[in-house]
């Protein structure tokens, strides 16, 4: 793996140092950048690598993000990850406060995360589950965008009993990371706060119940495997024109868009529906961006953060479909139409992601204890005592 | 050969087993009784802005300082947590008036994760064990009497299935399993015909049966491949013999091979038991966990999808995983000890 990392940097800064020095206002010769590797990201990524920087692209990265950055020196000087994996890595002590280095200060407030009046983070994109539906769906029901999510289940209903799809309704309900997401989504909507006095799980009341029977009442029209619905799944299921409706994430929805296309159907975006009168979409507001680590020298961590600041910029933005691939928080930043959904949710006032520390082990036991009362096997109440107990367990440990 | 050569030509592996094998295992079985001191936690306060509406939102969040000092005994602490054996649980549910009872069972038992991991791990170990020996001992016969010309071919198509990495071979099963097209559940969906559109990911019992038909697909290559190597070594003296004494086919596999083939049995048999009882890579090929956890899935869960590592538990589950496999293993090698002793004498 060293090796390959090894021969990485040597390609890149033999292909990139000589041809692109010039367009890079920061070298970074020995310095390396861990991420995802979703379109948004990778392009990042490859204007860092353009001025010589080691970039590592891993789907699975946030498995090893706190371990990296526990070293001293830490292996990567910077993170490209999303509020999830900075929570963990910050809660750890691994993060480094960036609010004097260079650069930091002129950057939009909307791209500063703050600790304690602290900068800690550099926000560059913002993603959010909202309401995917496609025209052809509403145009044969008749009905409107939905807005709610009991109007989602009208229009559900409509579109079975018109012939359209067995089952029009979809989701990222696959048990683990994926289901868990679902019910904190869900949970917004109900307006209640997670936890009570710190860390104490705050589910086990009437709006957990009705949480979980909204959901119930979602799965229950859609395709009997729900619980192995991933993303991809999801978007799979619009591309074969087997679904039409969902609340999938932004970073999907020019795919989806695409799908549609291809089988000559435009789809909708609209913002993440509420619940139970409520007026708080049920989704979470996600971002995306670097943090730096706290184990590195002063003069690498300002030319990270330099490289970092560099890359997410207006040159980066115009390259090719950069502009479409997320909702970027640059000032120079145009929507495209695959915006529009993260954008009126966020509009409607979602909440971000909760940054608790302890909110990961919730959202485990979360994912790990309701598959049974989604398949049938186990009542609202028994589920929600389930992800209390593991999650109390986790605390414990 | 005399036990001293033995010994001395066995001693670089013994010295790499106990390096890699003996060393790790003390150390897991020493990480599920001790962990570092408690970390102190630190509230603060973190803030960030909604791109569109320009709201700031500010939470509070607990950093934790890292207590440098000895490790600390918990004793059973980790063995005895929910997320293991689950001591407090089930006594409370023992005196909640459901003891004994089936619903105790149901209810209270199966509803923790060690326990459901358990019953998965423990019916995919016996439900595959007897298919794998049979169909592996059947398609080695098949092979050995196929015309010469065809045996090669036949041996590389049926070693296949374990030569596919077991990530990949489950992902396609699972994809066949698809209840838009998916070949396998139109297949059984036509087979069962009196039963209305079932779906082969949607309930426990169907995704167990597809995960252990998938583990008799991988598995029986290796069997066969195994018992198809002591097939070439069965005395053709004494099957003539026996065909002389006018003993008809079966009794010449049942009387002559099949005793020939005992120790490979049991050698396939260990290997397998071993290796069922840690399926993992199945759960991800199926998206199963939502209907089937293993084990090591468990042990996957605590270190990989928590945010913060829980070493206690998954530490103390690895350690009962080994004495499990132990337990299993016992029948087989107390009959392999027996052989050797009769062997030597």
């Amino acid at each position: 793996m060293k090796k390959i990392r090894i021969a990485l940097v040597a390609t890149s800064a033999a292909l990139f140092s000589a041809s692109y020095a010039s367009a890079c206002a920061v070298d970074g010769a020995g310095l390396s950048i861990l991420s995802a590797a979703f379109p948004a990201v990778e392009a990042l990524q490859d204007e860092s690598a353009a001025c010589g920087a080691a970039t590592e692209r891993d789907q699975e990265h946030k498995d090893k993000i706190n371990a990296a950055l526990a070293a001293n020196p830490s292996a990567y000087n910077a993170v490209l990850g999303a509020n999830s994996t900075f929570t963990a890595a910050n809660s750890e002590g691994l993060v480094a406060v960036i609010t004097d280095v260079p650069g930091v200060a002129d950057l939009p407030t909307s791209m500063k995360v703050e600790q304690d009046g602290e900068v800690v983070a550099i926000a560059v994109g913002a993603n959010a589950q909202h309401l995917m539906v496609r025209a052809d769906v509403l145009e044969a029901t008749g009905m409107d965008m939905p807005s709610t999510y009991e109007e989602v289940l009208a229009l559900a209903d409509a579109a079975k009993a018109a012939g359209l799809m067995e089952y029009p309704l979809t989701g990222t309900y696959a048990a683990g990371w994926n289901l868990g997401e679902e019910f904190v989504n869900m949970w917004q909507a109900t307006g209640e706060p997670m936890f009570v006095n710190g860390t104490e799980a705050n589910i086990q009341n009437d709006a957990g119940i009705a949480t979980l029977n909204m959901m119930k009442e979602l799965t229950s029209r859609m395709n009997p495997d729900f619980l192995t619905f991933n993303s991809d799944a999801v978007q799979a299921q619009f591309e074969q024109g087997t679904a039409g409706i969902a609340n999938l994430w932004g970073s999907r929805a020019q795919k989806v868009i695409d799908g549609g296309a291809a089988l000559g159907v435009e789809v909708v975006m609209g913002s993440a529906p509420t619940m139970g009168g409520g007026s708080t979409p049920a989704s979470t507001l996600w971002w995306d961006g670097y943090f730096f680590a706290a184990n590195q020298s002063e003069e690498d961590l300002a030319r990270a953060v330099a490289l970092a600041i560099d890359s997410a910029d207006a040159d980066m933005l115009a390259k090719g479909d950069n502009m479409s691939l997320f909702v970027w928080m640059m000032d120079a930043y145009e929507a495209t139409p695959a915006a529009a959904g993260v954008f009126a949710t966020a509009g409607n006032g979602v909440p971000a992601y909760p940054m608790y520390s302890h909110m990961g082990k919730m959202h485990t036991a979360l994912g790990a204890e309701l598959t049974e009362f989604l398949s049938g096997q186990e009542s609202a109440e028994q589920a929600l005592a389930d992800v209390v107990a593991a999650y109390n367990a986790a605390l414990a440990e | 050969m005399p036990h001293r050569a033995f010994f001395a030509f066995l001693m670089p592996s013994l010295l790499a087993m106990v390096l890699f094998i003996l060393l790790p295992l003390i150390s897991v079985g020493y990480q599920s009784l001790f962990s570092p001191p408690r970390d102190i936690e630190v509230l603060s306060e973190i803030c960030s802005t909604n791109f569109l509406t320009g709201v700031r939102s500010c939470e509070q969040t607990v950093t934790i300082e890292k207590v440098e000092g000895p490790k600390i005994f918990r004793g059973l602490d980790f063995f005895c947590g929910r997320s293991v054996l689950a001591c407090g649980e089930l006594a409370t549910g023992w005196s909640e008036n459901k003891g004994g009872t089936g619903e105790y069972w149901s209810k209270v038992v199966l509803n923790l994760p060690l326990y459901k991991a358990m019953a998965f791990t423990m019916f995919y170990t016996l439900i595959t064990t007897p298919f794998i020996i049979v169909l592996g001992l059947v398609v080695a016969l098949v092979v050995d009497n196929l015309w010469r010309p065809l045996r090669g071919p036949t041996i590389f198509a049926s070693l296949l299935p374990f030569i596919v990495t077991p990530l990949v071979g489950s992902l396609v099963l699972f994809w066949m399993t698809d209840n838009t097209g998916g070949l396998l559940y139109a297949l059984t969906n036509t087979l069962a015909f009196w039963v209305d559109d079932f779906s082969l990911r949607a309930s426990p019992q169907a995704t167990w049966s597809v995960i252990a038909v998938y583990g008799i697909w991988h598995v029986t290559p290796f069997a066969f491949v195994v018992f198809y190597a002591g097939l070439q070594t069965v005395s053709q003296d004494q099957l003539e013999a026996a065909m002389i004494d006018g003993a008809p086919r079966f009794d010449r596999l049942r009387y002559v091979i099949l005793p020939h083939l005992m120790p490979l049995i049991t050698f396939v048999l260990l290997i397998h038991i071993m290796d069922a009882f840690r399926v993992l890579e199945p759960i991800f090929g199926f998206q199963a966990a939502a209907n089937a956890q293993s084990v090591s899935y468990l042990i996957y869960e605590h270190l990989v999808l928590q945010a913060d590592k829980r070493y206690g538990s998954a530490a103390a589950t690895s350690v009962l995983t080994i004495v499990m496999v132990f337990i299993l293993l016992l029948p087989v090698l107390i009959r392999t000890w027996r052989d050797f002793r009769v062997a030597a004498r």
